[in-house]
């Protein structure tokens, strides 16, 4: 079972204290294979994000294992987990979640440098990125002078230049 | 800490403790500095206006230097409360709207 590259095994996730607690995720066991793309559906209040925040390395379930590339991380420290957020985990944020107080380029660019600060030419991975979506016209906007499919791409820039996988 | 959902997604990204609690030091540390400079901007005209009412006050160089650094001090211990918002906030949020 640990050699599967990302999933959960019996995990289980609780919010809130006695009788205000709900469980998000009761025993949910789901592995995902390398190189495929999976799409996670269900009604509102199923555990959809529950189980994303999981497998983001972002929660840590009360119960079961959780798989990234073949290693359990919940056992994990605050500090280890956030590595393994900084160099395997790539997300593409529904909300968009971009720095307002930088420009689309400078946001790309803080991807790259989150992963690794020493990067060399990381303005000029951030600026090819951004020209290969299409918004070389926009690196020096700031997100509250874009257009919503401007920052969804503003974000994919930032997503695909970490260029690790699992990819959410 | 309007900004704590930022903060939230340097964390879901990776950020380390280190580098989310340098960044808002540095913010208080900026605030500090532009503030020193205002003030420092108002207290130096009226020193030659002090001087002129009352001729012995001295006022060397070095003691608007002396003058900043509690200001920074302030800001920082100030900042201490934003910076531990800043580290315990739940990276989880990030997939929440």
């Amino acid at each position: 079972m640990p050699n599967h590259f990302l999933g959960v095994e019996g995990a289980s996730v609780s919010f809130g204290k006695r009788e205000a607690q709900v469980r998000a995720l009761r025993s949910v066991s789901q592995f995902f294979e390398r190189g495929t793309l999976s799409l996670v559906m269900g009604p509102s209040g199923s555990g959809k994000t529950t189980l994303l925040s999981l497998l983001g390395c972002l929660l840590s379930p009360d119960e079961g294992t959780v798989f990234i590339e073949g290693i359990a991380v919940n056992g994990l420290s605050e500090a280890e987990r956030t590595t393994v957020r900084q160099k395997k985990i790539s997300f593409v944020f529904q909300a968009f979640r971009l720095f307002h107080s930088l420009s689309a380029i400078d946001n790309v660019a803080l991807g790259f440098e989150l992963r690794d600060a020493a990067l060399p030419g990381r303005m000029e991975m951030a600026r090819d990125l951004l020209v290969r979506f299409g918004l070389e016209d926009k690196l020096n906007k700031e997100p509250n002078e874009l257009s919503p499919g401007e920052k969804q791409r503003v974000c994919n820039c930032t997503g695909f230049g970490r260029k690790s996988l699992p990819f959410f | 800490m309007e900004n704590i959902e930022e903060y939230a997604t340097l964390k879901a990204l990776g950020a380390s403790q280190a580098f989310v609690a340098r960044i808002v030091l540095t913010q208080a540390l900026i605030c500090g500095a532009l503030g020193s400079i205002l003030g420092l901007l108002a207290v130096v005209p009226s020193i030659g206006y002090a001087k002129s009412l009352i001729p012995w006050i001295y006022t060397p160089w070095w003691l608007l230097l002396v003058m900043v650094m509690p200001s920074l001090a302030m800001c920082s211990l100030a900042s201490i409360a934003s910076v531990r918002s800043a580290l315990t906030v739940e990276p989880g949020r990030v997939f929440r709207a």
